[in-house]
């Protein structure tokens, strides 16, 4: 049981940023998602707070003691791995065994004990005997957060632990590492890339793209009220639709935000509200696919609100199709649920909500509705 | 290219293949048969022409006078190999023990801690020239040591010539040992004793007996330090050898071949001991990439 406090860690490569200026702090027993894209940083932040990689400046507190100069087998954190990296030439029982073995003044049975215990609740107690290489992907997997957990460690990392298994059984596992967090209660730092585990997963999802760190809230926050243009297109499949837009204010009171090829009224409230300062400037408009739906041409509407496009490709996903819009140049996806009654080179309208509309500076990418 | 054209392609590769391995084998074989051979006929046949392929009276003679120094049949007495041989196999075993073990920490140190090339460059330093061109120092500085004549005197000057091998072939296997399992090691509290013992060891098990073999050959035929530092105090099987070519009496190739055929004896077993670990292959089990 611990908390984490991170204050302006950065950490270079030889001139590369790896990590800028990282603050954080992690509650007592949370489960916190570090996520982004590859190389951002991610992994490495990790490693800083295991010990196993030294950062250029900043500090770490785990309790309120400060640890940037502890020996990683002081710090009492345990780590799994993305490739399990179990001992090969041990079998799991020993596997299991060994840091109580070596830390612990724990009797023989003690061991046995606790060995049976963490079997149980891993499900892995027939494998005991035998080695890594006799296991499956999600076996080894299992053992090697088993291993990290046996002795109670006051942190538990996890390093993409499921990304070398495959989908289904990624599923599964991920179900049983938040209820095995939520039994135990230790403090938990998750790095994963997949934005949709980072959702299933985390009371807390920390954003983390080129060494910086963009949001840090709750799956809900982050994805409803993402704080910037980088936030919004990482989280969320398919990814979020963005287009650059200019404020207009035709006649008196009409307001709309418009490019050559589309034009979205906005009531004047909204426009008071958020865009008042951007008259007749370009701004970064971002849509959901899910926020947006889809009209048959022929239907009668409301003409402000919508557009025509035409449909270029359809991926069937089951119960919901990912529709992908051309409109000249630009291109939208939408998230709608299947229907049969859409065809490709059909051409139809679209249409979104004002209130689903994210707002993002052209220069400095930052929501405007923060 | 029909089917059939095709398989008989393939045999006529195979079997093209295997003969010219065979061919090398038997090249490379033969010497070893003659010596075997020649150790087991009696002194009329070790010259004769024609050559007798197998001896026609097969003899243990040789081996006799190696061993004991004495054979009624042979006029001249020799002294006997035994201690030179048990020399031969306490100065080599001691000295390939203490090379692996050192030579085992200073390749776990310079892997592990990522030492710079100068201090590699320091360790291979004592195997870039000859070792001919340090004996006559060697001798100097021996003679003020009074390491002269003694079993310790040599272990060192082996243990010296062989650990640079030992260092640089065990750091070869153990920077293959993927780094996850020294930071899962380090994570679980191992210390960097444990973490050596423990998960790197069994790790290059087979490169450590790849090592092992290879320094003990090298200590097992060393001859010009034997020669020099101690052939007086302590005879090595290789100093005996020679002193059987230079016999007064002439060629006494049945003797010679017979003590060769012993010297060979110990590095043959102890390879074949050790056959499984030479073909080296990790499987690096749970570490699937």
């Amino acid at each position: 049981m611990a908390k984490i406090i991170i204050e302006n860690l950065s950490k270079n490569f030889d001139s590369l940023k790896c990590l800028d200026k990282v603050n954080l702090e992690i509650g007592d027993g949370q489960l916190a998602v570090i996520v982004g894209p590859s190389g951002c940083g991610k992994s490495t932040l990790l490693r800083c707070i295991s010990g196993l990689e030294r950062f250029s400046e900043g500090s770490i507190f785990i309790d309120d003691e400060l640890i940037n100069d502890k020996e990683p087998r002081h710090r009492d954190v345990a780590m799994v791995f993305q490739y399990y990296a179990l001992y090969p030439h041990m079998t799991v029982f020993k596997n299991l065994s060994l840091c109580l073995e070596h830390t612990t003044k724990l009797t023989k049975s003690e061991i046995q004990e606790r060995v049976e215990k963490i079997t149980d609740t891993l499900k892995i107690t027939t494998l005991l005997e035998r080695k890594p290489n006799q296991l499956s992907g999600g076996e080894c997997q299992r053992v090697a957060i088993g291993r990290a957990l046996i002795r109670k460690p006051k942190i538990f990392l996890l390093d993409e632990p499921l990304s070398a298994i495959d989908a289904k059984l990624r599923k599964e596992l991920r179900i049983e590492v938040k209820k095995i967090q939520r039994n135990f209660g230790i403090t938990t730092v998750y790095v994963t890339h997949d934005q949709e585990e980072a959702m299933a997963l985390g009371d807390k999802i920390i954003v983390l793209c080129d060494g910086k760190i963009h949001q840090i809230g709750t799956p809900e926050e982050v994805f409803n009220h993402p704080s910037d243009r980088v936030v919004a297109s990482f989280i969320g499949n398919p990814p979020m639709n963005f287009f650059e837009l200019k404020v207009e204010n035709k006649d008196d009171n009409k307001y709309f935000l418009e490019n050559e090829e589309i034009t979205y009224q906005i009531s004047k409230k909204y426009y008071e509200r958020y865009l008042y300062k951007y008259l007749r400037k370009k701004l970064v408009v971002g849509i959901r696919p899910s926020s947006i739906k889809i009209i048959m041409q022929n239907t009668p509407f409301v003409a402000t609100k919508t557009n025509s496009a035409i449909i270029s490709l359809i991926e069937n996903m089951g119960n919901e199709d990912f529709i992908h819009l051309t409109l000249n140049s630009t291109k939208i996806i939408v998230k709608i649920k299947s229907e049969n009654l859409l065809k490709i080179g059909d051409s139809v309208k679209f249409l979104f909500e004002e209130e689903d509309i994210h707002l993002f500076d052209i220069d400095s990418e930052e929501s405007l509705k923060k | 290219m029909s089917y059939k054209k095709l398989i008989q392609k393939n045999i006529a590769k195979k079997i093209s293949i295997n003969l010219f391995i065979y061919l090398i084998t038997v090249s490379l074989l033969f010497p070893l048969f003659w010596m075997i051979m020649t150790s087991f006929k009696p002194r009329a046949e070790w010259a004769s022409l024609p050559p007798t392929w197998i001896p026609n009276e097969p003899t243990i003679d040789n081996y006799r006078f190696v061993i004991f120094g004495k054979v009624e049949q042979y006029t001249k007495t020799h002294s006997s190999n035994i201690i030179p041989y048990l020399n031969t196999v306490f100065v080599a075993v001691i000295s390939t023990f203490i090379a692996i073990v050192v030579g085992l920490f200073g390749a776990y140190s310079l892997t592990r801690f990522k030492a710079g090339l100068s201090k590699l460059i320091s360790i291979i330093m004592p195997r870039m020239f000859p070792p001919m061109a340090m004996i006559i120092p060697m001798m100097i500085f021996f003679q003020v040591i009074h390491a002269i004549d003694t079993y310790w005197g040599l272990i060192i000057v082996y243990v010296g010539f062989t650990l640079p091998y030992s260092v640089f072939m065990l750091k070869g296997f153990m920077d293959s040992v993927p780094k996850e399992f020294t930071e899962a090691a380090m994570l679980d509290g191992l210390s960097e004793w444990q973490i050596l013992y423990k998960v790197w060891l069994p790790l290059i098990k087979n490169g450590l007996m790849t090592t092992a073999l290879f320094l003990l050959i090298l200590n097992w035929t060393e001859y010009a330090f034997a020669l020099t530092l101690s052939s007086r105090g302590v005879q090595t099987v290789t100093l005996a050898l020679a002193k059987l070519f230079s016999n007064e009496a002439g060629a006494s190739y049945g003797p010679q071949s017979a003590l060769g055929i012993l010297a060979a004896i110990p590095t043959i077993i102890f390879g074949i001991f050790i056959h499984k670990y030479l073909a080296y292959g990790f499987t690096f089990g749970a570490l699937k990439k």
